[in-house]
Parts: C-alpha cells; structure tokens; sequence
C-alpha cells in the first residue's frame, strides 16, 4: 500500500516511515500541505495527516480531497482528543484519529485497518425500523433516544453497513477494526457485537458460524 | 464572614435611630410649645381677672371695704381654682390670701417654687390687685402622649427602615446574586449584569469586571502555557517511543531487547505524564457544545480490559447511564478511577446510583481508604497521600486531579465518600434525560 506520511516534525515523520515500510508499505512524506497535494496528485493509497503544518491546518486537505470526491483514507494524529477537535475531523472527512504521544503499533495497527477497510461510507445512513445510524455524523438514533456508540463499535457497524445482508468475516472485521487478528482482538470482536446487538437490537447482528457476521439488511439507503 | 452584620441591618438600624431620635426632638419640643402656650393662655386668665378686681376696687371701692369686694369676688368666682389678694401702695396685705405676694416687677410671676401663678393689676386708686391660681402641673397629659407618640414612630422606624433599606440596597444585593453565579471555569461569560444607576454600586460593579477580565487572562496564559509545554514535549516522546519500539524488533539479543523495553516503559510513563498535564491544562469548560453520547458500562468495560489483571479483580454492577461529553477524556476517567482503585485495593467494585438528574458512578476498593483529613487534598495536583507513599506506589499523584477536572468540565465532580471499609469514589455526572 502506498502511504503518505504529513508531519512537519523531522524525527517523529521518520520513525513513521520506517515503522510503515517495515510492514512492507511503499513510504513517501511531506513536510506541509503544499509537498502533501503533489504528492497525492502522484497516486497514494492512505494518508496519515498532522494538523499543525507550516503552511495551514491539516484538515484543509482533507476538505479539498473530500470536496473533489476522493474515498482516500485519511489517519489524521492529532495532539489533543478534544471531542471538538474530532467532530471537525469527522465533519472535514478524517476517517480515524490517533492521539500523540501514539505507540508506533498502534500507529500500524490503525493503518493496516484503514487500509482494509477504506474511507468512511460518506453520507451512508442506515436505517432499519426506529433505528438509523448515521456515520458521517457518528450519530446513532433509536427512536428519539439517542444511542452511545464507541469508536470501535463503529468501525465494525461502517463494515457490516458496507455490505448489508451480506457476510463479512471475521478476519476482515479483526483486520479491519484491530489492524491484526490476534486472540485478544478476536475476543473484544465477540464482545463487541454481544455489545452492539444490546444496544441497538437483538437480531440486528446474525452470527454465521464458522464464518462471521452479517447485518440486516436497511429500510433502504438515503444519501 | 464570621460576626458581619448585613448592610440592610445596618442601614435600618441606622436610620430607625436617627428617626426615633428626630421624633423624640420633635416631641419634646412640640410638647415644650405646648406648655408655653397654656402658660400663656392661663397667665391672660389670670391678668384679665386681676385687671377687673381692680376696676371692681375703683367702682365699689366708696361703696364697700376691700374686705367686702375680695369676699364677693371670691364667691363669684368659687368654682375656678382662683385666689385674690389685695395689697396696698407699700405691700401691706389689705384683704385675700395672705400667701400671695404682689409680686416685685412685671404683671406675672412663680410663686412657692412654681406650684403657683399670680398676676397682679395696679387699680386707679394705688391698690395692688393681685390673683394666683395653682399652676398646672408638668402637663403630664401631654407629655404621656408626646412620649407614646415617639415610642410609636420608633416602632414604625424599625419596622419600614428594614423595608426600605432592603429596596435601597437592592441593587448591591443583585449585583452579589449575578457575582455568585459566576463560574471560575467560565470567566470569559461572567456576567455583572447591567449598570443600576446607582453611583457607588456601579463603580463596584465596573471594578468588579475588570478585576474578572484580569483573572481570566491570567488564568488563560497559565493553562496556554502548560498547554504548550505539554504539546512541545509530545512530539520528541513520540519519535523517541517510536524509535524504540522499532530497534526492539531489530534486536536479537535477549538482555538488549529487555533494556529497551525498560526504555519503553519509562517513557510511556513519561507519556501518560505528558498527557495528564495537557488534560489538566484544558480549560474546564470547553467551548462549544460538541459532545458524543458516551455510555458508562461501555467505558467500564473499555477500562477493565485494557487494564491487564483487572478483569478478575473488578465486579461491574449490570446498570447502566448515557453521558454526553467526550469519549476520550471520560474513558480516561474511568481508567483513572479504575487503577487508582486496584493500586491501593486488591479487589473494586463499580455501582450506579441516581440522585434526581444525577447519575453518581461509585468507584469502591477494599484498601487501607483514604485519611479524612486528606479527603479533599488528595483531589489537588501532586498530592500524594500518606499510603502511597509509604506502600510505595508509583504515580505523580495526578490521577485523582484528572478525574476530578475531568468530571467538572462535564458539569459534574468527584468525591470520596466515607465508608467504613476501604475507600469509595463517587464521580457524579448529569445524566442525558431520556426523552419520554
């Protein structure tokens, strides 16, 4: 996968680019968002974004690319997980945040994960009976009562909703959520939808043994 | 304040003293030109009376005896309280009441210490009419009444006095109403509210809001520079944390592999550290009103299993309560309260209770609890109690600062609560009302 690492900070790009292209990522990097945009233009696969740049705020990019229809993933990091700061994101097409100071193996966990699971279904909104989950607005509704979904819970819904009615297994959820499908990944999983499936209804999530899980088909998709 | 007296006490006081004592000023001398006036009056009687005896002297002096016209005067007048004398060109008593004298000069004076009253008329003939009645005593009538009259508009003094002064200092009293609801956190919305109109009041008002826009800059540089120390030394832990880990994967040497993970472990110690300081840096309310729906058993359970060893120590109870806030800052709350819990207990316990439209998450441990002195202190930054010390735990002594902030800029708070084993945390939230 070819990824494009933005960061202005010299040694935290470079300990980045060799942690990705030791999972066998083709690496190039940008020091603002000007080198960032000719780099994009040159085809890449993921992006991983700092906010702060010399020359503007990371999320302009996200805009422009989102603005010009890309389905680019975007990993944006981010020094404060300020819930604000992450509804902006959201809002500006960020498809996953990781906060600094990050364990380099989460920054590569993160990054096999996006790159499984591809940008976030933009303007998707699920909806089946009193129930709608709506994933660009990280909001999710039964009924008037709103319902907490946490990020996790999410990423598995996004893949699930990607592909209603149908399986999805449980190595693409594992690789897709967790970037790995360890044991400990593979047991938050079934925790996970058991979780899922109290908070938004009992038979939204079907088991398939042996093979993985499928959601419900909606009501029908709305953009 | 200990021993202050209320501004409205003291106004009324005030002024119902000095009322009471005009009214007393005004009493006495209302009651004083009273008395003159019916001296007055009196001394015209008693004028007029001795003016006729001495024209009845002139007209029937041929006729009668002095004697004679004094006895027929005195009959004449019997019902008045009114005694005659008559006294010739040298004083010598000629008829009437020997205990009235004529009198040196003027036509009235005080006889026998005041208790009597003559006036005298000179008649044609030479003779010294002379006629006395007791005086009236102290006007005691008109001083009761005088002194009834001073005790009642006292009375009323210190009843309207507390009225009005509490509608006077009205605007004082606002404007403390509008400065208690002033919020440390919030400075930037305090509000003073509008000028009275009142001079002196708004002079305190204006002073009072500059004093509020200087504290809040203050306040703002001290959280913008910890902000940004604590920012500036994200970036060289990252790339240092992130060159460790790589050159760990690198090693094939057991006894390196182990140094570096010391290594490791020191700065994700040096991280969380990091991270603490920047969250206790972030400003208590934050702006804006962006919030997620956070379930409480969610972040639990998060918790537990991204502590390792916690699963088997912690009983979560089966409730559960929404929160809105932010995920991240409350899931480190929640793994804060978690591993403060397991630090000094061996097994914790989580419990939901709800008080009106407050849900309180109790965090309870079997440990050696908190001292009740340290009570309050432990929730202050770098505070490290007694135990912890002693036991030797690891810890800046952050983790209960954290909650506690963490908690008031979601509109709620922290607090130990006192239990007779162990120690019990109540972290309290406003909990999203469900729409019915």
């Amino acid at each position: 996968m070819r990824v494009l690492v933005i960061d202005d900070e010299a040694e935290v790009r470079s300990v980045v680019a060799r942690a990705l292209q030791a999972d066998g990522h083709a690496v190039s990097t940008a020091v603002d968002l000007e080198r960032a945009r000719e780099r994009v233009v040159e085809g890449v696969d993921l992006l991983v974004l700092d906010l702060r740049l010399p020359d503007g705020f990371g999320l302009e990019l996200c805009r422009e690319l989102r603005a010009e229809g890309s389905t680019l993933p975007i990993l944006v990091l981010t020094a404060l997980a300020q819930v604000a700061l992450r509804v902006e994101g959201l809002d500006a097409g960020a498809d996953d945040f990781l906060t600094k100071p990050f364990a380099v193996a989460e920054l590569r966990a993160r990054v096999r994960a996006l790159g499984r699971r591809g940008a976030l279904p933009r303007g998707l909104v699920y909806r089946r009976g009193p129930l709608s989950l709506d994933f660009a607005g990280r909001r999710a509704r039964s009924g008037a009562q709103e319902v907490a979904i946490t990020a996790k819970e999410w990423a598995i819904l996004e893949l699930l909703a990607q592909r209603a009615g149908r399986v999805v297994s449980r190595i693409e959820l594992l690789e897709g959520v967790w970037g790995d499908d360890s044991e400990s990944a593979a047991g938050s999983l079934e925790v996970l939808v058991a979780r899922l499936r109290r908070k938004l209804s009992p038979e939204l999530i079907r088991t398939l043994r042996g093979e993985g899980y499928a959601l419900a088909e909606g009501d029908g998709r709305a953009r | 304040m200990r021993g202050s007296t209320s501004l409205v006490s003291r106004v009324a006081w005030g002024s119902a003293l000095s009322a009471s004592a005009a009214a007393l000023v005004a009493a006495l001398a209302t009651s004083g030109f009273a008395a003159w006036l019916v001296h007055r009056a009196e001394d015209r009687r008693l004028e007029e009376a001795a003016v006729t005896l001495a024209r009845e002297l002139d007209v029937d002096g041929p006729r009668k005896t002095v004697q004679a016209i004094v006895a027929d005067e005195a009959e004449e007048l019997e019902h008045t309280d009114l005694r005659f004398a008559v006294f010739d060109g040298e004083v010598r008593l000629l008829a009437g009441d020997a205990r009235l004298q004529p009198g040196a000069s003027g036509s009235c004076v005080t006889l026998r210490q005041g208790a009597l009253r003559s006036c005298r008329a000179i008649s044609e003939g030479g003779l010294v009419a002379v006629v006395a009645s007791a005086r009236s005593a102290q006007l005691p009538l008109l001083s009761l009444a005088a002194l009834l009259a001073v005790a009642l508009a006292a009375l009323l003094a210190v009843v309207s006095s507390r009225v009005v002064s509490s509608a006077m200092v009205s605007p004082l009293s606002r404007l403390r109403a509008r400065l208690a609801e002033v919020e440390v956190e919030a400075l930037s919305r305090a509000d003073v509210g509008e000028p009275e109109g009142v001079a002196e009041v708004d002079a305190l008002r204006d002073a009072i809001g500059q004093l509020i826009v200087r504290v809040e800059r203050s306040l703002e540089q001290a959280h913008r520079f910890a902000a940004n120390a604590a920012h500036e030394l994200r970036t060289p832990l990252t790339a240092a944390r992130g060159e460790l880990e790589l050159l760990s994967e690198q090693l094939a040497e057991e006894a390196a592999r182990a140094s570096v993970q010391r290594a490791r472990r020191t700065l994700d110690g040096l991280g969380t550290l990091v991270d603490r300081l920047l969250i206790l840096a972030l400003p208590t309310r934050a702006p804006g009103d962006a919030h997620e729906t956070v379930s409480v058993r969610d972040l639990l359970e998060d918790a537990v299993a991204s502590q390792p060893g916690a699963a088997g120590r912690v009983r979560l109870s089966e409730d559960d309560a929404q929160l809105h806030g932010d995920a991240v800052l409350l899931g480190t709350l929640v793994a804060n309260a978690l591993s403060n819990a397991l630090k000094f207990g061996r097994t914790a316990s989580v419990t939901l209770e709800r008080v009106g439209s407050l849900v309180r998450v109790c965090v309870s441990d079997d440990g050696p609890g908190v001292a009740p002195a340290d009570r309050d202190r432990v929730f202050e930054p770098f505070f490290r109690a007694e135990n912890a010390l002693r036991l030797r735990l690891p810890g800046h002594g952050l983790g209960l600062a954290l909650i506690r902030h963490i908690a008031r800029a979601h509109g709620g708070d922290a607090a130990f609560r006192e239990v007779p084993v162990g120690a019990c945390l109540v972290i309290s939230f406003p909990e999203v009302s469900s729409p019915p």
